[in-house]
């Protein structure tokens, strides 16, 4: 720890949307049945995207495989669009910040400390960088609000994420990792991997999150709400759903 | 409820047929959710069909979908079943259905999701297109035009035996023709598709179309407009737009068609 004041956040236990999964503003009501602790944008870039020419979704046993290109309006529109909505929000809202420049990250950092709603920042880096560039990034988005760092499931024992927790970050979350498929043209095709079938790694990351001794927020392969309390009674401080929040699940069974 | 009442009954008018978005959009907020039982699974024309009891509180068009999953099995994701047609006090659903499913099988459901199909009730020479798939929502609107008297060419690679006798059957190599003809075109197909059907459509993309056209297009329809993902989104003339709320039918005028 480099012995920062981390700035304070009081993690909720329960479930809270992965980026990428609910939009950009909270909705009303939930197709799990349950409220949330937290609210997480769409991952927003400094600059406008769309979605990838080769975008493509693509089930395997298991689960999926999804390539979308992130496509968001950019910082700013994002900001003038949606900021007076995560202020009326009943639930915390996380602003997901997409880093890929750390200039970029740290001139949205400071305009998020400025707006109303944003209660911290989550952190994406880019997928394949060098590991200097990755803590860059993540120095950039320090400051007064609540930064957390996305690591994607397959690197949680990777080398970078200890230096990114000695940084001073406020907890880490766990995204999905990335994989590939056949493209049907005989290439391959890359995207992050969603789905049920990943479930038994996830809970086997547990281990070695806690060792980083933060708070950390589970996430991948969460498709029932035993697996909820599995992972919160295993340390984590909270847990994210994805693609199980457009299928649902059974209501009538929540107990 | 009552504001909503008067606007089903506009949109059922359908003078306002290319310019009653707005409407739509505000329709759109009668989505609802709830829990079949799977009644019956057949084959008809090589595409799986499902039968549920229809939800008389619900007015699906054709081209809307649901968006449905067995809480029995492990399916990542929801899989999106599309209006087919009614019969007696049940619907007919077709989509990419899991094998697993059965008669009896539970499904969870929301919707109906997206803009469908606004057949003019004016249009008397209905042209539909089957470019290359297996159409999910075309047969519902064979009867709508049937209905009203309409005379109805169905274009297809395949002959559907399921067709009413009184629905002429063409081959898609005569598809230009349809412009001359048709005052209504609803056509079905992938969207990566799509210049290859342009290009029997027209001879050149700048050819304005000659009725009144709608694509339903097939492309992954994953969460349903709850997260904006982008995984489905068509190229319009005013930008990207998503397959799955501000389609999966558009207007060709909406579209940006290139050959």
């Amino acid at each position: 720890m480099n012995g920062d004041v981390r700035p304070e956040l009081f993690l909720s236990p329960g479930w809270m949307n992965a980026a990428g999964f609910l939009g950009f503003t909270p909705l009303a009501g939930s197709s799990i049945g349950q409220s949330p602790v937290a609210f997480v944008t769409n991952p927003i870039s400094y600059k406008p995207r769309t979605s990838a020419a080769d975008r493509f979704c693509s089930p395997f046993p298991g689960g999926f495989l999804l390539h979308t290109g992130w496509p968001n309006p950019g910082f700013r529109k994002a900001v003038k669009q949606y900021s007076a909505r995560w202020a009326r929000s009943e639930v915390q809202v996380y602003v997901h910040l997409l880093a890929e420049q750390a200039h970029e990250v740290n001139q949205m950092v400071r305009a998020l400390e400025e707006t109303d709603g944003a209660a911290a920042i989550e952190l994406s880096l880019p997928p394949t960088t060098k590991d200097d560039l990755r803590l860059q990034l993540v120095k950039a988005a320090l400051g007064e609000l609540p930064v957390t760092v996305c690591v994607p499931l397959d690197q949680v024992n990777a080398a970078w994420v200890g230096e990114v927790v000695d940084l001073g970050i406020s907890w880490l979350v766990v995204s999905a990792p990335r994989g590939m498929v056949r493209n049907g043209t005989g290439g391959f095709a890359r995207g992050r991997m969603y789905g049920p079938g990943l479930f038994p790694q996830m809970l086997q990351a547990i281990g070695c999150l806690r060792a980083y001794g933060i708070p950390f927020v589970a996430g991948s392969g969460v498709y029932d709400q035993q697996s909820i309390q599995a992972l919160l009674s295993a340390g984590a401080s909270a847990v994210q759903l994805d693609a199980v929040l457009w299928r649902g699940w059974e209501i009538e069974n929540s107990g | 409820m009552i504001t909503l009442c008067v606007l089903y009954y506009f949109r059922r008018l359908s003078w306002l047929s290319r310019d009653q978005h707005w409407i739509n959009s505000l329709l759109g907020c009668i989505m609802t959710n709830g829990v079949w039982e799977i009644k019956e699974i057949s084959l008809a024309n090589s595409t799986v069909q499902l039968c549920v009891s229809a939800n008389p509180n619900i007015h699906p068009q054709a081209g809307q979908y649901f968006l449905t999953f067995s809480p029995q099995m492990d399916e990542p994701l929801a899989v999106p079943l599309f209006f087919a047609g009614t019969s007696n006090t049940d619907w007919i659903l077709s989509g990419q259905i899991s094998t697993q499913w059965q008669p009896g099988t539970r499904l969870h459901w929301r919707g109906p999701l997206g803009h469908g199909f606004q057949l003019p009730p004016a249009s008397r020479r209905v042209a539909l297109v089957d470019w290359k798939t297996q159409a999910y929502s075309l047969p519902a609107l064979v009867s709508l035009a049937l209905a009203q008297d309409a005379n109805v060419v169905w274009y297809s690679h395949r002959l559907p035996e399921w067709l009413p006798p009184s629905v002429e059957v063409l081959p898609l190599e005569s598809l230009a023709d349809a412009w001359d003809w048709a005052d209504y075109l609803a056509i079905e197909c992938d969207y990566k598709d799509i210049p290859q059907l342009v290009a029997a459509l027209m001879t050149s993309s700048s050819r304005k179309p000659g009725c009144i056209t709608e694509f339903l297009l097939r492309t992954s329809l994953t969460c349903g407009g709850m997260a904006e993902c982008g995984v489905c989104a068509v190229r319009t003339k005013t930008g990207l737009k998503l397959a799955c709320k501000d389609g999966p039918v558009f207007n060709t005028d909406q579209l940006e068609l290139t050959v």
